[in-house]
C-alpha cells in the first residue's frame, strides 16, 4: 500500500538485485537440501523397518530344527562319502600283486614253478623246464607284457643250471621295477 | 564490556538485522549445516545400517537356501537306501579292526576258488588302537598258509581283493604246492564326524555311485562255512561291525 502512494519510482539497485537472486537461491538450496535429507532419512527408516530378515531368521530357525532332528541321517550321508573318498584313494594306490603274479603265470605254458615269492616291488621266480625253447617263449611273452606295463620293468634272468639226471633246465627270474 | 546474550538481546538483534541479507543467509546457512550434520550423523549410518542389512539377509537366504536344498536331499534319499549305503561302506572300510569280518573273507574266498586254508594267523594289535585317532586308514595283517597251485593262489588273492573288507597283498612265497601269504585287511577312515547343517551336503558323484555299486557286488553273498582252521592268535574282538552313531 505504501508503494501504491509512493509518487518516487523506487529503484531497484543491480547490486541489491543480485544479492536477492543469490538469497533465493541459497533458500532453494538450503530448503530443498533438507527435505531431500528428510525424504531419504524417512525412505531408508522405512526400509530398515520393512527389513524382511526377522522373517528370514525364523525361517533358518526353523529349517535349522528341523535338519537338526536328522542329523544322526545327515551324519551317515557324509559318513558314507567320507569313507568312499579313503575306498577310492584306496583302491587307487593298492598294490596290484595278484593281476601282475597272474599275467605272470599265464605265460609260463610247460614250465613247472620250484618256488616263487613276490611283494609290491619286486617278483623272484626259481623256475624248471625240459625244452630251452620255453625259457626264449618265456621270455618274449614277458618283455611283451612288461611293454603294456602289466608287469615290472626290469626282468632278469639268471642262474641257469642243467640237470642231467631229470634232463630239464632250472634258472632264476627276477622282476622289479627299478630301471 | 560484555554483555549476556540473553532472549532480549537475540529479539533485538532479530528486528535489527531481519530485513538484511545478513539474516537470510544466515538462516540458510545454518539450514545447510542442519542438512550436512543430518547427512554425517543420520543418513550415512542410517545407509550403513541398511548395506549390513542387505548383506546379511543375501546370507541369511543362502544359508536358507542351502538349507533347503539339504532337506530335499534328505527327503530324495529313502531310509533303505541310505541304511544300504551305510552298510556297505561299513563292511567295505570299517572304522575299527573287523576280525569276523575278516576271517569270513579269507575263509568264503577260499571256499569260493577252491584253496585250502591251512592255518592262518593275524596280529592283534594293541586293543587301544582299534579305534584310530584322526581320519587315517590303518591294516590289519593276516598272515595266510595256503594249499593249491600258484595260479589257484593268485585266483583267491584276486578274489580276497574283490571280498569285503578291503585287503591288500604285501606278500606272497612258496612252491607248488603251498603258499606263505600276506594281505593286509584296511580299517579306519572317518571317526568323527561334525557336520554344521547350515554347510551344503556332499552328493554322490556318479563315480562314487558306481563305486558303490561295485562295492556291493564284492560283499560276501555266502555265509561262512565253518572249516577246521585254527587262527594262531584268536580274535577277541569279533563281531565289531558296529555303527559308529
Amino acid at each position: 500500500m505504501n508503494n501504491g502512494i509512493n509518487l518516487v519510482v523506487k529503484r531497484v539497485e543491480p547490486q541489491a538485485a543480485l544479492l536477492q537472486k543469490r538469497i533465493k537461491l541459497l533458500r532453494i538450496i538450503a530448503l530443498s537440501g533438507l527435505g531431500l535429507v528428510t525424504l531419504v532419512s524417512i525412505v531408508l527408516f522405512i526400509m530398515i523397518i520393512a527389513s524382511p530378515l526377522p522373517n528370514l531368521r525364523e525361517k533358518e530357525s526353523n529349517l535349522f530344527t528341523s535338519l537338526n532332528q536328522e542329523n544322526s541321517k545327515i551324519q551317515r550321508v557324509v559318513f558314507v562319502d567320507k569313507q568312499l573318498d579313503h575306498i577310492q584313494n584306496i583302491l587307487a594306490t593298492r598294490t596290484k600283486l595278484p593281476a601282475v603274479l597272474s599275467d605272470v603265470l599265464t605265460s609260463m605254458s610247460g614250465i613247472r614253478i620250484v618256488t616263487y615269492s613276490s611283494t609290491p616291488k619286486a617278483i623272484e621266480m626259481t623256475l624248471e623246464t625240459t625244452q630251452l625253447s620255453q625259457i626264449e617263449s618265456l621270455l618274449n611273452t614277458l618283455t611283451v607284457l612288461s611293454e603294456q606295463g602289466k608287469i615290472f620293468s626290469t626282468i632278469v634272468v639268471s642262474d641257469l643250471n642243467v640237470s642231467p639226471s631229470s634232463n630239464s633246465y632250472q634258472f632264476r627270474v627276477s622282476m622289479t621295477n627299478d630301471v | 564490556m560484555n554483555r549476556p546474550l540473553n532472549l532480549r538481546t537475540l529479539t533485538i538483534y532479530y528486528y535489527r538485522y531481519k530485513d538484511t541479507p545478513y539474516f537470510a543467509f544466515g538462516a540458510f546457512g545454518l539450514v545447510l549445516v542442519i542438512s550436512f550434520l543430518l547427512v554425517v550423523f543420520l543418513v550415512i549410518p542410517q545407509i550403513q545400517q541398511f548395506v549390513s542389512l542387505q548383506r546379511e539377509i543375501e546370507s541369511v537366504e543362502a544359508t536358507i537356501s542351502t538349507m533347503e536344498s539339504n532337506r530335499e536331499y534328505l527327503q530324495s534319499i529313502s531310509e533303505a537306501k541310505e541304511q544300504e549305503q551305510s552298510e556297505i561302506v561299513r563292511f567295505a572300510l570299517p572304522i575299527i579292526k573287523d576280525y569276523a569280518g575278516i576271517y569270513t573273507a579269507i575263509v568264503t574266498t577260499a571256499s569260493q576258488t577252491g584253496v585250502s586254508l591251512a592255518n592262518f594267523q593275524y596280529e592283534v594289535g594293541s586293543l587301544n588302537e582299534s579305534v584310530l585317532e584322526g581320519n587315517v586308514v590303518g591294516e590289519v595283517r593276516v598272515t595266510l598258509s595256503v594249499s593249491g597251485s600258484p595260479t589257484r593262489i593268485t585266483e583267491y588273492l584276486k578274489k580276497l581283493e574283490e571280498t569285503l573288507p578291503l585287503s591288500t597283498v604285501t606278500f606272497i612265497a612258496g612252491d607248488n604246492l603251498t603258499s606263505q601269504l600276506e594281505v593286509a585287511f584296511l580299517y579306519g577312515g572317518e571317526q568323527l564326524i561334525q557336520i554344521d547343517p547350515k554347510q551344503p551336503l556332499p552328493r554322490l558323484s556318479a563315480e562314487k555311485q558306481a563305486l558303490l555299486g561295485t562295492l556291493s557286488s564284492y560283499r560276501p553273498q555266502v555265509e561262512p562255512v565253518f572249516v577246521q582252521s585254527t587262527p594262531s592268535t584268536s580274535s577277541a574282538e569279533s563281531g565289531f561291525s558296529q555303527s559308529p552313531f
